[in-house]
């Protein structure tokens, strides 16, 4: 439940905002200049926040699209991340959001529009046969709000008329009625992310359950959409071999293998900077506290331990899909 | 643990009330008055009017009493609005100093029994008030001075409605009345901080243990940084496993650091408790 909403004064009166404002009459609504003016202070406490998060409701002004992080690949030939969200409705310990952003708010940039235009030229920019790649849950979940931002209401018709620009929807959401209530399109990929039921109950906080997500994959793949699994990423912990063969196994028992367009694997990593602040926020947590290690700037498991997991995954995951269907998040791993 | 709260008043007749009621007893006379809880839990300093006073007081709290981290910060004081009812209490939740235009946004994660408002810091009284802020004259040097000690959901400015459109006369008499009608909704907030302040002294790094390891062996600056690190993974790994019984036979801090390394990479990473 959204109990605040800053309101940046450029967008006071845009059509998206009037929307929201109306779904939620009781907020307490406060203006301001720019976005950042509440978001980027130094000395905010991320946990306290996250316990209950405002809306700041902004324009973006550059910056639309992004070169996607090294790993984010998944077979085109250009990738691009762009986020209409900042931060995520869900709480998983692992997540790297705690440690980058300032501000457990989100941030919601109500101009669709000019994404739109950015997507553009850089479609317009591709040569002949090339293809480019879209992420959308980078810095938010891409659905977990969608009942309140409309963001894939707008930007599913605007893909469906660009065959070569594949979209990526990244969730571990349920909320996906727009998608069921329209038809598919094959440039578009909805990727759902995993961990074993066991990690998923202590570590995802307020994540639908992994049996409803399943469910809800299979309802998509019926319903003829591209399907993504992202086990990114891979959490290190007892038996995580038998947890997570048990979460792939049900996986591809219920979905069939054609609906995947593809799979990733990664395990849990860190820029040091954003670990170290996340590790400060949560001091009590087991997860990041153990059998990990800093190389090269970067805080992931040691080395054997990613190696394996990565392998062992990869190679459970193999007997359901063509290897040139799963890829790998983290490229230093085979170094 | 206790949380620690300083309050900050403009004048003793806002002060007084809340003196009264949360038991302060007066701790320093000069330069500043400032009265204390007998836990010290609650600290209050009465600045004078004005930013440039309330700036200074917490500035000076802050170099006097801050030893710990996330002490809690709480303006409290009286303004003017347009409308609303003499008397009532409000939060700030955006407080903008009208000179220098700079804003302030006091995060909303307190339950506050009251209203929020955007605040207008003045230098000198106006009565003609603007349509939605309330008007007074200490949050902005209280909440920029505030920011240097504290996280910013320990920072609040509460203000009583002392003059409206309607009635403009008040005095030291009334205002103490106003005041003394909201100390529960005072406490309330001040009771909300406390705790805010406590729980996130739990969770820094357990002084009592760091201190006794630097009492026993020598560390340099770099190895202390690195001992504080593994008795916070300690604290979250091994919360009821004393860490002195697997270093007390070590001579040298290199291998105190290493041996307790050592015992948490052999620790189960059990997924329930993850």
């Amino acid at each position: 439940m959204i109990n605040t909403i800053y309101i940046e004064k450029a967008v006071r009166d845009h059509e998206r905002t009037n929307k929201i404002l109306k779904r939620f009459p009781d907020a307490r609504r406060i203006s301001c200049d720019r976005y950042g003016e509440v978001f980027n202070p130094r000395r905010q406490n991320f946990r306290i926040q996250k316990q209950n998060p405002a809306l700041i409701i902004a324009e973006k002004f550059k910056n639309f699209l992004l070169p996607a992080p090294e790993g984010f690949d998944i077979g085109g030939n250009k990738n691009f991340y762009f986020s209409h969200m900042l931060n995520c409705l869900y709480d998983c310990r692992y997540c790297f959001l705690q440690g980058m952003f300032q501000s457990a708010n989100y941030v919601l940039f109500v101009n669709y529009e000019d994404f739109m235009k950015d997507i553009d030229k850089t479609i317009n920019k591709l040569k002949n046969e090339e293809t480019a790649t879209f992420f959308s849950g980078y810095d938010c979940d891409s659905l977990a709000l969608e009942s309140v931002t409309e963001f894939a209401k707008y930007f599913l018709p605007f893909f469906r008329k660009r065959p070569r620009a594949l979209l990526e929807l990244r969730t571990k959401s349920l909320n996906t009625q727009v998608l069921l209530q329209s038809e598919s399109f094959n440039n578009c990929i909805i990727a759902f992310s995993f961990t074993p039921e066991e990690v998923s109950k202590v570590t995802e906080i307020g994540v639908p359950s992994v049996s409803s997500r399943i469910a809800m994959m299979e309802k998509l793949s019926k319903a003829g959409w591209n399907i993504g699994l992202r086990l990114d990423p891979l959490i290190y912990h007892d038996n995580y071999k038998s947890n997570y063969k048990k979460l792939i196994s049900k996986i591809f028992y219920n979905i069939e293998n054609e609906s995947f367009h593809s799979v990733s694997v990664g395990a849990m990593r860190f820029p040091k900077s954003i670990y170290n602040k996340i590790e400060r926020l949560y001091p009590d947590s087991k997860l990041l506290a153990n059998a990990l290690e800093s190389t090269k700037g970067m805080v992931s498991y040691h080395k054997n331990i990613e190696q394996e997991m990565i392998q062992y995954c990869r190679s459970y995951i193999a007997k359901y899909l063509p290897t040139e269907k799963i890829f790998q998040c983290t490229p230093w791993a085979d170094e | 643990m206790i949380g620690v709260l300083n309050i900050i008043v403009a004048l003793p007749a806002e002060a007084n009330p809340i003196i009264k009621f949360f038991k302060l007893r007066p701790i320093v006379s000069e330069p500043y008055k400032i009265f204390a809880s007998k836990d010290h839990s609650i600290r209050l300093i009465i600045s004078g009017v004005g930013k440039i006073c309330s700036n200074k007081a917490v500035s000076m709290m802050g170099e006097k009493f801050v030893q710990k981290k996330f002490q809690a910060w709480l303006n409290i004081g009286i303004g003017g609005h347009i409308n609303r009812p003499i008397g009532s209490i409000l939060a700030a939740h955006k407080i903008t100093d009208k000179i220098s235009t700079r804003s302030w946004y006091p995060p909303m994660n307190l339950n506050f029994p009251f209203e929020t408002v955007s605040m207008l810091t003045v230098d000198k009284e106006i009565h003609d008030y603007p349509e939605e802020e309330l008007v007074e004259m200490e949050a902005s040097g209280f909440y920029s001075a505030s920011e240097v000690f504290s996280t910013h959901e320990l920072i609040h400015s509460l203000k009583i409605i002392s003059d409206n459109n309607l009635e403009k006369n008040f005095d030291g008499k009334s205002v103490k009345r106003m005041i003394e009608k909201q100390c529960e909704n005072i406490q309330s907030v001040v009771n909300q901080l406390l705790q805010l302040s406590s729980r996130l002294q739990e969770l820094e790094v357990p002084s009592h243990k760091l201190n006794e390891f630097l009492i026993n062996w020598h560390f340099s600056v770099t190895q202390k940084y690195e001992l504080e690190k593994i008795l916070r993974r300690w604290s979250a790994v091994l919360p009821n496993k004393d860490p002195f019984k697997i270093v007390n036979n070590k001579r040298i801090s290199k291998d105190v650091i290493l041996a307790l390394h050592n015992e948490l990479e052999k620790t189960p990473m059990d997924p329930t408790s993850l």
